[in-house]
């Protein structure tokens, strides 16, 4: 059964049904509609539930059934009705079974006649789908309100709609054994290098994936190293971010079911931009960029660096804040470092049940569970008020930069483990471990750290600062300015 | 190995000196300010056949091709021992560091377990890693001035009886050792030699000039007393009054430490890939040289001194010189070691 990829279609219209239905094992969504054509005997094919009954039936049915042909052929009907009869926009020909089942799964309507060793197919797709609405995961105030959604289809005009040059390509291909899942790869083809479109494209051919369900899947063949605690590859759900890099040269990769776009290269910085950030003031997204390098830096370091502190090194403090938290230390059953790993742990407990629990009930039963733990936990002296301040104020840091949440959460109790044992030399080790690891990341050639090393002066109009759009306009960014 | 840019060799190596100036435990005095001129003047001339040579096109790499297996055999010798110097000089220099534990050894592992996986990352990260880091050391300076700024007395600068600008030349030209690692990683450089050496030079005796300017006019009649003057002029200078600023020092010095370590086993594990290509672990070994070479020249009790001189003399400027005549007496040869 698996060997109909290849294989032609059949000419003899009982075979040719008969084949289809043993290929599809008789699965019960697979509508046969068999009719004369012309007088020769034909079949429309579909899948239930994946295309429109009333576009089918009116631009299809109607005016094919309609169609009388002197000496009718398989060749000539079809020639008519590809020459004469328009039907459907989206139209193709299928040679094998292979794309005809690819087509009829993906709800296009096939017509297959008596004679003819192909099948003529028709996009009437018209399956439920989810609302264009507000991305769930990257909010903003003066962005655009609508996001990327399943129908890798609808995300091509989301995109289009924005980008109205001729140099905005779309490649639409099948990828994954089973799934067939259509990709879509999105460039600027007059901005992006060349180079980058082709290594993407050879790396996604390279795949043996049986389907893609998310961009997950994809991800691991577009990043280059093995051990990266950094990602190299971004995901967006916003059509407004996706075109903004791709006119930086970047290529955007739409999955069909995913309301998510791969965007590769990425760059550590972007972590640290928002479309928010090109709305407002520059001065004031200037600040908030700020705002955001600390905050990466308190969420990250801030709980080892209490836990080396008041462990190790108590001289660092001034007299005041070492009484505070001798004070309220002195009663506490395990260690700092147990403790505030504990902390961390118990709130990332409570972050994924918040998460996996139902929509209605998840943000209560987090919040609850929060409030009755933390604060059970602090008046039955199991964890001191100054640690359970200091994890809240990191974690709250953390949800600044919601891109870089994995391996912050990750580095951050390593960090707190080498404070706790080995005092800020601890920390610097592990510091200069993280740095490095960060500057080895690298995605088809473009280092993750640019343009901060290596050091691009110019670029630093959009790293250190945000500088207005009538100095930014000139100059034409495109990621090939970092590729080493 | 990958080719890193001008601006990154210029950061590397002036990292790796500026470690050596924190671990910085000679006498000083207004003379060293001089000695240090002195110094990086003579590592520019020294320079001069070294550039001169790659003008011509040289590349180690093509010449390790040829077979000639004494010339990196020595360099990675060198960069063995300088690494443990560089290991002793943490052993020590970690004494006036506050860490949770006494055991120098356990430092000294940890940082060369750190460094195993930094080298294992090559030369290209690492010379993002020392853009980076060079930030790290810029932002610590400015802290450091700002500390230091209200305790500045110049009446401090007065010639010292004890010190000689001959003396202190010689100090401070064995503590820049780098110049053999330039003359392996201009090999991998893109674009000129010279600027990159020259920026390279300036900005070492720049940040030389100002430690040492502030060791003189904050600590004064503290510095004869003081083992590390580096390390006491971070603890003098402090730029909050209620809050002390020692931590950040500490993690600059880890920073710097993982450079240098990590630039010179690179360097030496590059090279026996160049000799052996067949051989693994290549990075662990070029370690474990290094520690080896710490607890032998611990046992003895040397840190560096005159022979790190005659190293720089002899990869930085002798061997240059030899190559350069060799090319002269026979252009044949010319075709063999250049790229």
């Amino acid at each position: 059964m698996n060997d109909y990829a290849n294989e032609t279609i059949h000419p003899d219209l009982k075979q040719n049904i008969q084949r289809i239905r043993e290929i599809a094992d008789n699965s019960s969504d697979l509508l046969v509609n068999e009719f004369l054509l012309s007088g020769l005997p034909a079949a429309l094919l579909c899948c239930e539930g994946m295309l429109a009954t009333s576009i089918i039936t009116e631009l299809i049915l109607h005016p094919i059934t309609r169609i009388q042909l002197p000496n009718p052929t398989a060749e000539s009907v079809f020639h008519h009705i590809q020459t004469r009869m328009l039907l459907s926009v989206d139209r193709s020909e299928a040679k094998n079974y292979r794309d005809l089942f690819r087509f009829l799964n993906s709800g296009f309507g096939v017509l297959i006649l008596h004679g003819a060793s192909s099948a003529l197919v028709f996009g009437v797709q018209g399956y439920d789908k989810r609302a264009v609405m507000e991305p769930s995961g990257e909010s903003n105030i003066m962005g655009a309100r609508d996001g990327l959604i399943e129908v890798v289809r609808i995300n091509m005009s989301l995109l289009r709609r924005r980008m109205k040059t001729p140099f905005l390509k779309m490649e639409l291909f099948p990828l994954g054994d089973k799934s067939q899942t259509d990709i879509c790869l999105c460039y600027m083809h007059d901005r992006v290098p060349k180079k980058l479109v082709q290594e993407i494209k050879n790396r996604l051919n390279r795949t043996e994936l049986e389907s893609i369900l998310s961009t997950g899947y994809l991800q691991p063949f577009l990043e280059n190293r093995r051990g990266n605690l950094f990602d190299t590859a971004s995901t967006t759900q916003r059509p407004d971010v996706l075109c903004a890099k791709l006119l930086e040269g970047r290529v955007g990769i739409l999955i069909d079911g995913c309301p998510f776009a791969l965007v590769v290269p990425k760059l550590f910085s972007e972590s640290f931009q928002t479309m928010d950030d090109y709305c407002f003031r520059p001065c004031y997204t200037a600040f908030i960029r700020w705002l955001k390098y600390l905050a990466f830096l308190i969420t990250l370091l801030l709980p080892a660096l209490y836990v080396a502190v008041a462990l190790h090194h108590p001289e660092l403090l001034n007299r005041t804040l070492l009484l505070i938290l001798a004070e309220s230390e002195e009663n506490a059953p395990v260690s700092l470092t147990a403790e505030a790993i504990g902390v961390l742990l118990v709130y990332e407990i409570i972050r994924e049940a918040g998460l996996r629990l139902p929509k209605a009930v998840g943000g209560s039963v987090s919040l609850v569970a929060g409030l009755i733990v933390g604060d059970a936990a602090v008046s039955s002296g199991l964890i001191s008020t100054p640690m359970l301040t200091v994890t809240a104020i990191a974690v709250i840091s953390g949800f600044i930069l919601p891109d870089l949440n994995q391996p912050i959460t990750l580095l951050r109790l390593a960090l707190i483990l080498a404070g706790g044992l080995w005092g800020l030399f601890g920390i610097s080790l592990v510091g200069a471990a993280v740095l490095f690891n960060i500057c080895a990341g690298e995605s088809f050639g473009y280092p993750a750290m640019a343009p901060i090393a290596p050091f691009r002066k110019k670029s630093m109009r959009d790293i250190l600062t945000r500088v207005s759009f009538r100095k930014m306009q000139s100059g034409h960014f495109t990621v090939e300015e970092y590729h080493e | 190995m990958n080719r890193i840019s001008s601006g990154q060799l210029t950061v590397a190596l002036l990292l790796s000196n500026a470690f050596m100036l924190m671990c910085l435990s000679r006498p000083i005095g207004m003379e060293s300010m001089a000695g240090a001129v002195l110094a990086f003047v003579l590592q520019a001339i020294l320079c001069i056949p070294m550039l001169l040579l790659y003008r011509d096109g040289f590349s180690l790499p093509a010449y390790c091709d040829q077979k000639h297996f004494l010339i990196p055999i020595l360099l990675i010798l060198y960069f063995i021992i300088r690494g443990g110097i560089s290991f002793l000089l943490l052993w020590n220099g970690s004494e006036n560091l506050s860490l949770p534990f006494a055991q120098p050894l356990i430092t000294a592992g940890m940082i060369g377990l750190v460094c195993l996986y930094t080298a294992s990352l090559g030369l290209k990260t690492f010379a993002r890693a020392s853009t980076v880091v060079f930030g790290f050391l810029v932002f610590s300076l400015g802290i450091l001035l700002l500390g230091a700024w209200t305790r500045i007395d110049f009446r401090l600068l007065y010639p010292s009886q004890d010190i000689t600008v001959f003396r202190s030349t010689l100090d401070i030209l064995s503590m820049g050792d780098t110049l053999p690692a330039l003359f392996v990683l201009l090999s991998f450089t893109n674009g000129k030699k010279p600027a990159p050496t020259l920026r390279f030079l300036v900005l070492s005796l720049i940040l030389w000039e100002i430690i040492l300017f502030l060791c003189i006019t904050v600590l004064g009649n503290l510095l004869p007393t003081a083992e590390y003057p580096f390390f006491l002029l971070t603890s003098v200078s402090q730029p909050l009054s209620t809050q002390r600023a020692d931590a950040f020092y500490l993690i600059v010095f880890v920073l710097l430490c993982v450079i240098r370590l990590t630039l010179l086993t690179v360097l030496s594990a590059h090279l026996l890939g160049m000799l052996f290509p067949k051989l693994r672990f290549r990075s662990v070994l070029s370690l474990a040289g290094m520690i080896g070479a710490a607890t032998v020249l611990g046992v003895l009790g040397y840190t560096g001194g005159l022979y790190c001189i005659l190293g720089i003399v002899l990869f930085a400027c002798l061997l240059p010189l030899i190559f350069l005549m060799q090319l002269k007496k026979h252009p044949e040869w010319k075709e063999e070691t250049t790229s």
